[in-house]
């Protein structure tokens, strides 16, 4: 008997919470509604499987989409928060965590950076002298590799076929120089991150994100046409 | 019973998801101390058809009073293809046995890399010109009032000579940090902002809405970042001392100390 009447209580009790809660998140989704409803209806842009804010308005300016290729896989739990392409050459995507409101300016910006995954093509055209270093392949990572003051850190692959360079994530420094001495130090956090050239495509393709290598390389696997 | 055991299951999994969802933001959090504002332009893409930018200019106005543990304010240019390189001019702002000073500097950022603020003892005490030039593949040079105060190459340290890839973004910027506190100041006051491609005799200037804006900070709201300005259709950044309509003295924090025109400002 004394068993029934506490089942019987923690049913109401959980019953009670859920509808509180039930009303809670109505009335706060009411509130936000009323309050974009205010604002310029938000436009948006898809590219590949991704309907993601057009805050540059490249659906307006009826920009050129470059010859590049688009991810089809991000970790769970990300959205596409800000995407554009410019010159008919380059497309930059950030994808941020949903525990994060980007419209929160109270959030510390290196939370938000700790949260966002960078994603960029760039197609390099035929433009000789930037063609020049892109044209090197894999030789190009290499020397960054070799002449780098953190040579260790640096792992050279590939990713379907095409030449790669990339880190995991870590901390650097932030210096001041002044007449030979340095007179400021500061350490500075760096995403992981991975560059890879598609060398028939002549498109170099970067993304970073506070995530292991591992997550960024799918990524980059994970590359379609949109 | 199976109710109420699906019940006991459901608010305890609940829980353990709100308390790690807690957890691992609390983690990030204690792992960035340090707190970071930027008000300025960040990205500026050139309109055209260019491979890359050659040089970028601004006129800068020093200030102190920011009570930031140091405060980069320059204009400067980047490549977003990774590793991703920034070059910067303009100058660095800093305390030193309890005063503040105010040095020219060149700013350079590249990937894995220490980013380096390379200082020179001159100091602004006006209006300045800075410039980010690209001298050619492989180096950069930074100048103050048409005088390189420092060089850099895509390679400095290792001896190689290796291309730096193309630029084709540049922004001015006003940028501060400080330990463990979000409430201090580092308006921008930069205009007259200038670029050249490689396509390019001569600089052109920056104009809003010809030339794409992707990033743009505007904290506190009533700095003269108001878009288009219409009396004067391009360098609407900033605080323009000749514009005080876009950026009323009262709108800046108390805390700053104007260095030009004896302490008063524009």
């Amino acid at each position: 008997m004394m068993m029934a009447s506490i089942s019987t209580l923690i049913i109401v009790s959980v019953a009670i919470l859920s509808g509180v809660l039930i009303a809670y998140m109505t009335l706060t989704t009411t509130d936000d509604v009323k309050a974009t409803a205010d604002q310029p209806e938000q436009p948006y842009v898809k590219i590949g499987k991704w309907t993601c804010p057009d805050t540059t308005l490249v659906t307006v300016t009826k920009e050129q989409f470059p010859p590049v290729k688009v991810p089809t896989y991000i970790p769970d739990g990300y959205r596409p928060i800000d995407c554009y392409y410019y010159q008919g050459s380059d497309l930059e995507m950030y994808f941020l965590h949903e525990s994060i409101d980007p419209n929160d300016k109270s959030v510390d910006p290196a939370v938000i950076n700790r949260y966002t995954i960078k994603f960029y093509a760039g197609w390099f055209g035929d433009y000789p002298e930037s063609l020049e270093v892109f044209n090197t392949g894999i030789d190009e990572f290499k020397a960054y590799k070799e002449h780098s003051s953190r040579s260790d850190f640096i792992q050279i692959f590939y990713i379907n076929g095409n030449p790669a360079m990339g880190w995991e994530s870590g901390l650097k420094n932030s210096i001041a120089i002044l007449d030979g001495k340095v007179i400021d130090s500061m350490p500075l956090p760096y995403p992981a991150t991975i560059a890879m050239k598609d060398m028939d495509a002549k498109v170099y393709y970067g993304v970073s994100a506070y995530l292991p290598l591992d997550e960024l390389k799918k990524i980059l696997e994970s590359l379609e046409e949109p | 019973m199976k109710i109420l055991a699906a019940a006991v299951i459901v608010t305890v999994i609940s829980g353990i998801l709100f308390i790690s969802n807690m957890t691992h933001i609390s983690n990030v959090l204690a792992q960035n101390n340090s707190w970071v504002k930027k008000y300025g332009y960040e990205a500026i893409v050139p309109s055209g058809t260019y491979s890359y930018l050659t040089a970028v200019k601004g006129k800068i106005y020093p200030h102190l009073g920011s009570a930031a543990s140091h405060v980069d304010r320059m204009v400067y240019m980047y490549t977003t293809a990774p590793p991703t390189i920034t070059v910067g001019a303009g100058h660095y702002e800093y305390y030193s046995n309890g005063r503040p000073r105010i040095v020219y500097m060149m700013y350079v950022d590249r990937g894995i890399e220490d980013n380096f603020h390379y200082l020179v003892t001159s100091s602004p005490s006006d209006v300045y010109t800075a410039e980010v030039l690209r001298v050619n593949a492989t180096t950069f040079a930074a100048r103050i009032n048409d005088t390189t105060i420092q060089t850099w190459t895509c390679s400095d340290g290792n001896n190689s000579n290796s291309p730096c890839n193309k630029m084709k973004i540049f922004g001015a910027v006003s940028w501060g940090t400080r330990y463990n506190n979000s409430s201090f100041n580092v308006n921008a006051l930069i205009y007259d902002l200038q670029f050249m491609r490689n396509t390019d005799t001569q600089y052109q200037p920056y104009i809003s809405g010809v030339h794409t804006l992707i990033k743009c900070y505007e904290e506190p709201a009533d700095l003269g970042f108001k878009s288009p300005r219409t009396s004067n259709s391009y360098n609407q950044m900033i605080v323009d001392a000749f514009n005080r309509d876009d950026c009323p003295r009262s709108s800046l924090q108390s805390s700053t100390e104007w260095l030009y025109n004896n302490g008063n400002g524009g």
